[in-house]
């Protein structure tokens, strides 16, 4: 277990260690090694890959068949003190749906021993922006509202380690921008924020780093740029736009940065292996042609594209 | 077909005392139409109101031209749901269920039990259609929503938050074939909270808030900028002087150069200048604002 | 030297551009979709058990009597068939067709409701009566079926038995099967009212059964109890005795002894006719209340 490989964080409070989870013969999880440190790190996987498990072993639900995770350093489950440490939000709705917002937050608060539970609610509560309707019962809530409270719950207890399942489904725009803002300054002041969701936009703009687990096993980890360089083998996308393109097209061609081109409704796709070296020369190649360039830009550097070629490596 | 996909004159709802919909005025062309709005904003509200589900306190709605409050067989025999919460019978086939939402529309029962197999093909279901709805997974129903939603070949669907719960590839499928609905002379109106796929799929947007329309119209129209975006390998610092010693005006966001110019075209003056210069291009194009910006710029919130 | 030729078809989307029948079919495929539901066809096994059971042990006795009367040379009906004739043969019916709505009308009603179908049904060109007349209809079109059908071959098998002729008796004994329809719809809309109405407020089957049944079982004895207290206006405490009211009509259609508390407690029969019918009034009035809003 190298501090160098970027599955592994510096400073780690949650590490996994070789852990493999099956139920009967399906094996959910197959040796993932990787670590958490401060800071957010996004948990991505296909429905079904061992995401799901993975996180259910973080946070001490359930034990690995194999290997080990620790959280600062002690296994979840033996030591009772180690859930004050994690705070989750899973992605079920895990409500009490008779009760008021505030009052669900103070139960949770209560069953982490605190001693001033009302109050401490109420301040979670108010970090969630949950303030108005916190004396409606929950079964009313919308989707969003429901989130906040589960977010609430969570940090009720101020752990240091935070968990969230899918935290922003149902919530909208305004919402969601502001759950980011929150996950993204708890992550500032120190605390290990994992967040695992599938809209791969929102966490590409949360976080730079992110551990991919597909069929149970750790597909990828570290800064998303990185992780599609270390893709070597496969060629970047360029979408160019001009007002010639068909002759933008065929200089391309002629250049040796490009693997290929394709013109598709009026637009150059170009593949190459050398995108620095396709960079250098395209402004030269325009004017050369007295062509408009409007656009250059490359098309498969989203977490969504790198996530794409992950899963489909199989 | 001239007749907007969707107007509203005077339209307000109330549940009792709170006002859900308070006086919209909208008029949207035909098209791929995105719906966006807080919680609580009237989205909801509006769908039922155009299905005929709710009838509105004051004011009225029209429907490919027509108003469901004056014939509500009419509107209802050309629109398709796709709703946000299951709408399944978990004890039926996908294939059974799917071939009786199109006799539903009508269709008689030889031509429904084919359309709804070349739809569930469309929507990716092969052999597990034959498997009842209560076995699938939340990727496979999306799909057999999707799939009772245009299984009648309606002219204009509503897809209320047709991505929720799915992963990456699920997602991507989903985005993808709601794309494609256009080009089947289908009109789409999307009604999401996940901005990014809004852009993704639609044209116009109508933006909700409180219960009254905050914009309504073509997105391109809301997020162009008339700005360049550069973004380089290197240090940006030196091109950003020569663009400026060249008469535009500049703008430094971390790596990225914002560029504008009155005088010139601000692209043909960049491409000059990096030609010139021999710099290395990572990332240029027209600069647009997010629908997120627009909205949260708009939305007041603390 | 002749021309190839080759064709490559469309295997995209096809609009269609066939035959629609409008509200019409959409009902139509409600009524059938209904039906299925309730046989429990095109679904799982095991929700076949129940109303199969019972529609068996509905018609067998009147197959197996048929059957047997035709074996024994020396035989009259009425005399000597061990249940009697329609009239009988309605009234053991009648604990059958009880049975049979209970788990029938919640099947129709709440699994559209609760797993949010009805969305679909929105999006239809249909309106929320199309759709209570409907499922009411499907309803009532089964449970007819399966109580008429025996009735009619018991009908055919007493006719040919008959020692005055098979063409006479078929003729002369007509009004029995008028009295037979006017008492099987006395039956369903009776018992089926109650069952449609419970269906719709309930969540879940299991329970919508359970309490329909206790009530309908429970009225009797509880309009009993009735009788038996004196307070003025205490009588009119059996007309709730719902399942006594189709049993009511059955006597008064066939001409029979009259039984049951509400007869006791000194009402006309018209006074049963006039519960059944308030209760279907009832019924569809929240019924259509309740769907409106979701429809």
């Amino acid at each position: 277990m190298t501090v160098a490989s970027p599955a592994f964080a510096a400073n780690p409070s949650v590490e996994v260690d070789d852990v493999s989870k099956w139920f009967g013969q399906k094996v959910a999880v197959s040796g993932v090694s990787c670590s958490f440190g401060p800071g957010l790190t996004g948990l991505l996987g296909p429905n079904g890959a061992g995401k799901t498990t993975l996180l259910r072993m973080l946070t001490g639900l359930i034990l690995p068949s194999q290997g080990a995770v620790l959280i600062k350093g002690q296994p979840p489950r033996t030591n009772v003190a180690r859930y004050r440490e994690i705070g989750f939000v899973p992605e079920e709705s895990a409500l009490y749906t008779n009760l008021t917002g505030q009052e669900y937050v103070a139960y949770a608060a209560r069953l982490s021993g605190i001693s001033n539970p009302d109050q401490v609610a109420r301040r979670a509560i108010d970090i969630v922006e949950l303030g108005d309707a916190s004396d409606r019962a929950v079964g009313g809530y919308s989707k969003g509202m429901r989130q906040r409270a589960k977010v609430a719950a969570a940090l009720v207890h101020d752990p240091e380690i935070l968990v969230l399942d899918e935290p922003l489904n149902g919530t909208d725009p305004v919402q969601r921008a502001h759950l980011i803002t929150l996950f993204q300054e708890l992550a500032s002041r120190g605390n290990t924020v994992i967040v695992s969701s599938h809209v791969l936009q929102e966490v590409e703009r949360m976080t730079d780093r992110v551990i991919a687990i597909v069929d149970g096993k750790l597909a990828a980890a570290g800064d998303i740029s990185a992780i599609r360089r270390a893709m070597s083998d496969i060629p970047y996308r360029v979408a160019v736009d001009c007002d010639r393109p068909r002759q933008l097209g065929a200089a391309l061609l002629g250049n040796d940065a490009v693997n290929s081109v394709s013109v598709e409704d009026g637009r150059i796709h170009v593949e190459t292996s050398d995108l620095a070296g396709l960079g250098k020369v395209i402004a030269g190649l325009s004017r050369d042609l007295d062509t408009r360039l409007s656009r250059f830009s490359p098309e498969d550097e989203s977490l969504e594209s790198v996530f794409r070629y992950l899963v489909g490596r199989r | 077909m001239d007749a907007p996909a969707i107007s509203a004159h005077g339209l307000g709802h109330a549940y009792g005392d709170f006002v859900a919909l308070h006086h919209l005025d909208l008029e949207v062309p035909p098209g791929r139409i995105g719906l966006v709005g807080a919680n609580g904003a009237g989205k909801t509200t509006l769908i039922r109101i155009l299905l005929g589900i709710l009838t509105p306190t004051v004011g009225n709605v029209a429907v490919l031209g027509v108003d469901p409050e004056e014939d509500l067989i009419q509107v209802r025999n050309r629109v398709g749901y796709m709703p946000e919460d299951d709408c399944l019978p978990l004890d039926q086939s996908a294939a059974d269920f799917v071939a009786y939402a199109a006799e539903l529309a009508g269709i008689p029962t030889r031509e429904s039990r084919q359309r709804a197999s070349d739809i569930l093909t469309m929507v990716g279901l092969h052999e597990e259609r034959f498997r009842y709805l209560g076995d699938f997974s939340t990727g496979m129903k999306q799909r057999a929503m999707l799939a009772q939603a245009i299984v009648h070949d309606p002219e204009i669907v509503f897809l209320d938050e047709p991505t929720a719960g799915l992963d990456p590839a699920g997602r991507e499928e989903m985005l993808e074939l709601i794309g494609r609905l256009g080009g089947f002379g289908i009109n789409v109106l999307v009604s999401s909270h996940v901005l990014p796929d809004i852009e993704r799929t639609c044209d116009w947007v109508v933006m909700l808030d409180g219960g009254q329309v905050l914009r309504n119209g073509p997105i391109s129209g809301l997020t162009d900028t008339g700005l360049v975006e550069i973004e380089l390998i290197d240090d940006p610092a030196l091109i950003a002087e020569e663009l400026t010693r060249r008469g535009a005006t500049v703008e430094l966001q971390g790596n990225s150069i914002i560029l504008a110019s009155n005088n010139v075209d601000p692209f043909l003056l960049a491409r000059d200048v990096l030609a010139d210069s021999g710099a290395t291009l990572r990332r240029m194009g027209p600069r647009s604002t997010t629908l997120e910006d627009i909205f949260l710029g708009e939305v007041p919130h603390d | 030297m002749t021309e190839q030729t080759g064709a490559v078809f469309d295997l995209g989307y096809k609009p269609y551009e066939g035959t629609r029948l409008g509200r019409s079919g959409a009902i139509r495929a409600i009524i059938k979709d209904g039906m299925r539901r309730v046989m429990g066809l095109r679904r799982k096994a095991r929700k076949k058990v129940y109303p199969w059971t019972l529609v068996v042990l509905l018609a067998l006795p009147a197959i197996v009597f048929v059957g047997l009367a035709f074996f024994l040379s020396t035989f009259s009906p009425e005399a000597d068939s061990p249940f009697g004739g329609h009239s009988e043969y309605l009234g053991l019916s009648g604990a059958i067709v009880m049975l049979f709505v209970a788990l029938a009308a919640p099947e129709l009603l709440i699994s559209d409701r609760e797993q949010g179908v009805l969305s679909v049904y929105s999006s239809r060109p249909i309106t929320a009566w199309d759709y209570i007349a409907a499922r009411a209809g499907a309803l009532f079109a089964v449970v007819a079926t399966f109580v008429l059908a025996p009735n009619i071959l018991m009908y055919f098998g007493f006719a040919a038995l008959d020692s005055e002729g098979m063409a006479s008796a078929l003729v002369g004994n007509l009004d029995d099967l008028g009295k037979v329809l006017l008492t099987t719809i006395a039956y369903i809309v009776g018992y089926g009212a109650p069952a449609l109405l419970i269906a719709t407020y309930a969540k879940r089957t299991g329970p919508a059964a359970g309490i329909y049944l206790a009530i309908m079982f429970g009225s009797a004895g509880f309009a009993e109890a009735f009788q038996n207290v004196s307070f003025a206006g205490a009588r009119f405490g059996t007309l709730l005795s719902f399942l006594q009211h189709p049993e009511v009509i059955r006597n008064w259609v066939f001409d029979q002894a009259q039984t049951g508390a509400p007869i006791e407690a000194g009402f006309d029969p018209w006074a049963s006719l006039l519960v059944i019918v308030a209760v279907a009034v009832l019924t569809t009035v929240l019924m259509y209340r309740r769907y409106r809003v979701e429809l």
